[in-house]
């Protein structure tokens, strides 16, 4: 059986033994080359879930809303994985409200890979052992796995997840195909001048459209700084410096939850390299305090504790 | 010539002659801001270019007082507690100290000279420490002249 049908069998059985009342996975799309997420409340309605290289959102992102009605099942890639156990352990959810289908894909179609492509002309994409397949009407084009996956799935490990209660696909761990961190690495040449003249570029980009929020599991205040209106920190306009502010704060309210999911990069209209921020913050949580986000059910929130020797400003 | 004159030596060789920073500190209410105090009734000299701002605990300063004071401009950040152990508040400052320590990371990272922010245990008793931190900031950061911005252009 495929994984696409084992999916559709354990979400027929979780949905007629009254186990949950909604399963959140993916759909077709409108058009081949995209996927959608589709909220499934019947068992008849389970054939409509889909597993394929185009299945990209981060469906975790749904769940503090969704368990409000009931338990609830949902379809999570490794890396997603880890943005339950962090609602978990941040109270967002409770782990008996949530039935995790961990599922572990040969990789996520990177969108850029299709720039060859007639979009409307793509009938179909699938997983094939090398890579990626398109079929259009002048047939198959395999798209080999460096250029096909997005850049968190080649460096994904498919590490065992820290909570599952299904498991579909092959969990076997593999070597990434690419160092995780070599665009921080490479970024990290540059001089603090440089720095912030990068960013400057990219942050002068920003229409502040909030689709990086909206996309990431780990915003999930019932009201953002930036859309307060008693005390204005954040300023709403779109200069570089007040995009800088927003950015900046919403790296310092994501550390220690952000899971490297790469959603708001992926969101992001302009094509700001918002992952690279996060990249760089699970580093430093890992540097400074020894925790890695989503790894463990046992480890508190970093910013939810302290431990007396933690690193000091001034050791004695 | 000691270490102290050579260092102003280089400062003031520097195109930016004559310029003075602009800092600001963020001081907790029962340890740092009386060592700022002891040391302003003790007579001790240090540079005037901070501005000093209380808070109830080092527990209250939010990394977007950091953000914001340097997205308006300012060329320092100070931000002093009570030594570990010593809070008023008993945890404030444990759980400031995580928080900070990863943001004056970040800021590095971001592109912000790491002498631009300190931050430090200063208690009610250390009025002479609290005018060293106040020097070395001042003049780290004529070190690294004006800052130009946190996104330059």
């Amino acid at each position: 059986m495929s994984m696409e049908q084992v999916l559709r069998e354990k979400a027929k059985e979780l949905l007629s033994s009254g186990k949950v009342k909604v399963v959140i996975g993916y759909g077709e799309g409108s058009i081949p080359i995209k996927s959608t997420p589709i909220f499934v409340k019947t068992p008849e309605q389970a054939d409509c879930l889909v597993l394929n290289p185009t299945c990209t959102n981060n469906l975790t992102v749904y769940l503090p809303q969704a368990v409000k009605s009931g338990p609830v099942a949902v379809v999570a890639k490794p890396c997603e994985v880890k943005n339950i156990v962090e609602l978990v352990k941040e109270n967002q959810i409770k782990r008996e409200d949530v039935t995790v289908i961990a599922v572990s894909t040969p990789g996520i179609l990177n969108d850029a890979a299709l720039a060859e492509f007639d979009l409307l002309d793509v009938k179909k994409i699938s997983w094939k052992a090398d890579g990626v397949a398109v079929t259009t009407s002048q047939g198959d084009t395999v798209i080999p796995r460096d250029a096909a996956f997005q850049k968190k799935c080649l460096s994904c490990t498919a590490a065992q997840p820290a909570i599952a209660d299904i498991k579909i696909g092959d969990w076997a761990e593999r070597a990434p195909l690419q160092d995780k961190f070599a665009d921080v690495e490479e970024y990290e040449k540059l001089s603090a001048e440089e720095k912030r003249a990068f960013w400057a570029g990219q942050f002068s980009k920003c229409i502040r459209c909030y689709a990086c929020r909206q996309a990431c599991p780990g915003c999930y205040c019932n009201e953002c700084f930036v859309d307060k209106n008693g005390q204005i920190w954040a300023s709403k306009d779109t200069g570089a410096e007040s995009n800088w502010f927003f950015h900046m704060t919403r790296m310092m309210h994501t550390a220690g939850r952000c899971t490297g999911c790469g959603e708001c990069e992926r969101a992001c209209p302009m094509g700001i390299p918002l992952s690279l921020m996060g990249k760089k913050m699970s580093l430093l949580v890992k540097e400074l305090f020894g925790t890695q986000p989503g790894e463990s059910m046992e480890d508190a929130p970093v910013f939810g504790c302290y431990q007396t020797n933690d690193p000091d400003p001034c050791p004695e | 010539m000691t270490e102290q004159e050579e260092r102003t030596e280089q400062v003031e060789t520097k195109e930016n002659a004559g310029w003075e920073p602009k800092l600001i500190g963020f001081l907790c209410n029962w340890c740092s801001y009386a060592g700022a105090d002891l040391a302003g009734s003790s007579r001790l000299k240090y540079p005037p270019n901070m501005r000093v701002v209380r808070v109830p605990c080092s527990g209250r300063v939010n990394p977007q007082f950091v953000m914001k004071a340097f997205e308006r401009g300012f060329d320092g950040v100070l931000v002093a507690g009570c030594h570990p152990g010593d809070c008023h508040y008993s945890k404030g400052n444990y759980y400031t100290r995580r928080r900070l320590m990863l943001f004056k990371e970040f800021l590095e990272f971001m592109g912000i000279e790491p002498e631009r922010f300190k931050f430090d245990w200063v208690s009610a008793a250390e009025g002479q420490k609290f005018a060293e931190v106040v020097g070395k900031l001042t003049e780290s950061v004529k070190r690294v002249g004006p800052f130009e911005g946190v996104c330059k252009r």
